[in-house]
């Protein structure tokens, strides 16, 4: 699954990167590596973008980017 | 807490140290700045680029030393112009800044795993560096241990722990980069494999072929590890044409050996701070929820964030206007008596109605937003520095994408709606260059105050005060009113088609990915604050200032020659003299009022005949002084385009208006007052003036304005570009004249069409 697709306060662990391209690269360099833990702590109020918990900080991410994650639930 | 210098530093004292500033965005980079930099900092931007240069001479301890604060980044792996400047200046590859002796990195102390990335490159810089750890305090408050001694062994460099917010830890900071020295040596951290150092050494060896200065080790290392990145296609451009196939072989090879660019560099960089920082950070046993968090929660809450929001966005609104009145007054009438003084000083005469009607008028033209730029930029520093700024681009994201923009553009064009220039001087939240220019080229469209005495002379002369709906008496919708709404909103619907058109066809291909740190709330810095406010302010004076100055001198030149002002001066003088007997005629009848007789009515016809007299006098200035704008080189280029206005239902008076009002909107009111004889000093509200324009005729008798005419001119004010401050500030924001040619360009030709089709569309109903 990706990471769109996780529910609120779900702990999932990142297995991929899809891509190339600019947005991947920056997924990684803001610490989105394979084997990381990342949660969602919520939406926008319009549903997106969302909120995530990573290495200790706060990540916000679009559905579009989150869909180039790879990850399945811890 | 500071490690001992891993290199030994010169005694030599005398040379300029040049340091160079850089950090991820939110660790209090630009805090930290200021205070090392105590407030003396040079504000440009770089030439190509619209990076903002921030340069901070200062000396400690009898030692010079140049700051140079880049701009916040995660990363120095390049995708722009603007992203390589940071790389550039810090390999000494920018004209004008020397390589830096030394770099300070300064990393968010409660998010240091993240910050060791950026941290990871800079070492690899081969470049003298103290690691500053900023925000030690929210750190600790988050029951984060961090050993800064352990750390800076275990990197071999300084480390020095700071809170920017209250001052401390600068000294300790001071003393640990006087300690390095120039001249200094640092080794690059080289994390990677041998297998790429390999096939660095390959690709070197085929840009060298045609290249004579050999790039430095760290631009070859980008250009094999940044697919698609900015560094490959300079190179691209610079060198033999089969660089890309090079490169795609080279990449290839290192995939086979399982380190796939890009993917290793991030897992080799995060892999060496995990390292780092084993046994030397602890964090609570496990991830408990902030107060940010617990802020966040009701903050970007489905309803209640929504409401915030809005509230928030019109408190900030309704401030800007409610507390720059006041201020505003205030100039405007400093304005009033400084011309009141000159008009002491000066008699009537050419150098009078330069200063009076050329720089007083055109100055206080632009400083009378002062006060509205200042409110706004106070909010937004202390939205900024709070945290609450990328909130409210997360909230605003999903709306704003339908524009083919991104959440940070939602506050530039609020701001747009009071001033386009703070708007504009916004927009450096916007990392994107495209999605930056975007929101640059619409801001303007944005229905800014400037406009609002336009539509209210215009709405109260032509457009029927009509109730449509009333509660308990008084009207709740008018149909000026919708009118005035309508007005006010046409620029923003607008933009965007507009918006639109330029992010789907200008600047295609290029889809800004919204990964963006939530920065936890703080308290604002009200030094960070006073700083930045005092900055905004100070350039908005200079910059703008000088050019509105340049341009009211040369709209006035053009309204005053080449004509002979000499019955005019004549005229005026008169006027004053006969002021001076008004008045004395007043203080006698105040003497005389004790007893009322004959002696006082007397005076008082006096005064009457002498009042009446120069009445006439008024009238016969306003004559001559509309004759002499009609002959001067702006009535002849009003008589010029009269053929292209005439289609939107205009004559060569309101044509002359349009052309005055280039330097700023507000002046065709003053302009139409002149034209319509009745002297500059007009009022939107002013009842003549509503009066003479009700019953201007074309020379055939028929009139010149009903209401097809006026929405038409409303309409052209609404969209056009008239604004000598907005476009010297886009200047100034893009570092090019291209941009503001674009949007002047773009923004008349929406102006008149849209002001053709109101006029003949509105008078197929006529």
């Amino acid at each position: 699954m990706t990471l769109n697709q996780i529910i609120k306060g779900q702990i999932a662990r990142i297995t991929h990167i899809n891509g190339e391209d600019a947005i991947s690269i920056r997924l990684m360099e803001m610490g989105l590596i394979d084997g990381e833990q990342i949660q969602l702590l919520g939406k926008a109020p319009l549903g997106d973008p969302l909120e995530f918990a990573i290495r200790g900080y706060r990540l916000s991410l679009r559905l579009n980017e989150a869909k180039c994650v790879e990850v399945e639930i811890v | 807490m500071i490690n001992t210098p891993t290199v030994q530093h010169t005694p030599v004292q005398q040379k300029k140290m040049t340091i160079a500033i850089i950090g991820n965005p939110n660790t209090g980079k630009s805090t930290l700045f200021n205070l090392l930099s105590g407030g003396h900092a040079h504000i440009g931007n770089f030439p190509g680029v619209t990076v903002e240069k921030k340069v901070g001479s200062v000396t400690w301890e009898g030692r010079q030393i140049d700051l140079v604060d880049l701009p916040g980044t995660y990363s120095l792996a390049p995708r722009s112009i603007d992203e390589m400047l940071a790389v550039d200046i810090l390999l000494g590859r920018q004209k004008g800044v020397p390589r830096p002796d030394a770099i300070i990195c300064i990393a968010d102390a409660s998010n240091l795993e993240r910050n060791l990335y950026l941290f990871s490159q800079v070492l690899d810089l081969s470049i003298p560096v103290v690691l500053v750890l900023n925000m030690c305090d929210l750190a600790r408050s988050r029951g984060i241990e961090i050993d800064a001694q352990a750390l800076s062994q275990k990197l071999k460099v300084p480390v020095v722990c700071t809170e920017a917010h209250h001052a401390k830890g600068v000294n300790e900071l001071k003393a640990a980069i006087l300690e390095i020295g120039t001249g200094s040596t640092h080794e690059p951290l080289a994390l990677f494999p041998e297998d790429f150092y390999a096939e660095r050494k390959l690709i070197r060896e085929k840009i060298q072929t045609n290249q004579e200065d050999s790039p430095p080790d760290f631009l070859v290392e980008r250009l094999l590890l940044d697919v698609g990145g900015y560094v490959e296609s300079y190179f691209e451009h610079h060198t033999h044409n089969g660089l890309m196939e090079d490169l795609n072989q080279s990449r290839s090879r290192l995939k086979e050996a399982g380190y796939a660019v890009p993917a290793m560099e991030a897992r080799m960089r995060y892999g060496w701070a995990r390292e780092m920082l084993k046994d030397v950070l602890q964090h609570p046993p496990e991830q408990r929820e902030t107060a940010s968090d617990k802020i966040d929660r009701w903050l970007t809450h489905r309803v209640f964030g929504f409401l915030f929001f809005f509230v928030l966005m019109f408190f900030v609104f309704q401030s800007v206007f409610t507390w720059a009145g006041p201020a505003m007054d205030l100039i405007e009438t400093g304005q009033g008596l400084i011309e009141g003084v000159v008009e002491t000083v000066i008699s009537p005469g050419p150098l009078r109605s330069l200063v009076v009607d050329g720089v007083i008028a055109g100055v206080g033209g632009v400083l009378i937003f002062l006060p509205q730029i200042v409110i706004l930029y106070f909010f937004i520093a202390v939205l900024e520095d709070s945290g609450y700024m990328a909130r409210a681009a997360f909230i605003m994201d999903r709306l704003m994408r339908s524009l083919g923009l991104s959440g940070k553009s939602f506050i530039p064009l609020m701001s747009s709606f009071a001033c386009a220039v703070p708007g504009i001087m916004a927009t450096r939240v916007i990392e994107n260059r495209h999605e930056r220019l975007t929101t640059i080229l619409v801001a303007p469209l944005m229905s800014c105050s400037a406009r609002w005495p336009v539509y209210t002379l215009f709405i109260a002369a032509f457009i029927p005060n009509i109730a449509y709906f009333t509660i308990a008496g008084s009207p709740v919708v008018t149909l000026q009113g919708m009118v005035l709404f309508a007005m006010s909103s046409i620029g923003a619907l607008i933009a965007i088609p507009v918006a639109w058109f330029l992010k789907r066809i200008c600047f295609k291909g290029d889809v800004a990915p919204f990964v963006m740190e939530l920065p936890g709330y703080k308290w604002p810095s009200p030094r960070n604050v006073i700083y930045r406010v005092y900055n905004r302010a100070k350039s908005f004076v200079v910059k703008a200032g000088t050019l509105i100055f340049a341009t009211s001198i040369l709209i006035w030149a053009a309204g005053y020659f080449p004509g002979d002002h000499s019955e005019q001066f004549e005229i005026q003088n008169k006027i004053e003299a006969m002021d001076a007997s008004l008045a004395e005629l007043d203080e006698q009848i105040a003497a005389t009022e004790a007893d009322a007789s004959a002696a006082k009515k007397e005076l008082e016809s006096q005064q009457e005949v002498l009042a009446a007299e120069q009445a006439a006098l008024f009238e016969k200035q306003n004559h001559v002084s509309s004759q002499l704008v009609e002959n001067s080189f702006l009535g002849r280029a009003g008589h010029w385009i009269e053929p292209a206005v005439k289609p939107l239902g205009w004559d060569w008076k309101i044509g002359v208006g349009v052309i005055a009002s280039f330097p700023a909107r507000e002046v065709i009111i003053s302009t139409l007052g002149t034209i319509y004889s009745l002297g500059g000093d007009v009022g939107e509200e002013d009842e003549s003036l509503i009066g003479s324009i009700r019953s201007a005729t074309w020379p055939d008798g028929s009139k010149v304005f009903n209401v097809p005419v006026a929405i038409s001119i409303m309409v052209f004010f609404a969209l056009c570009a008239q604004c000598a401050a907005t476009l010297m500030v886009m200047r100034r924001e893009t570092n090019s004249w291209f941009w503001p040619v674009v949007s002047f360009t773009y923004m008349t030709t929406l102006a008149y069409v849209g002001a053709l089709i109101s006029y003949q569309v509105g008078m197929l109903f006529i």
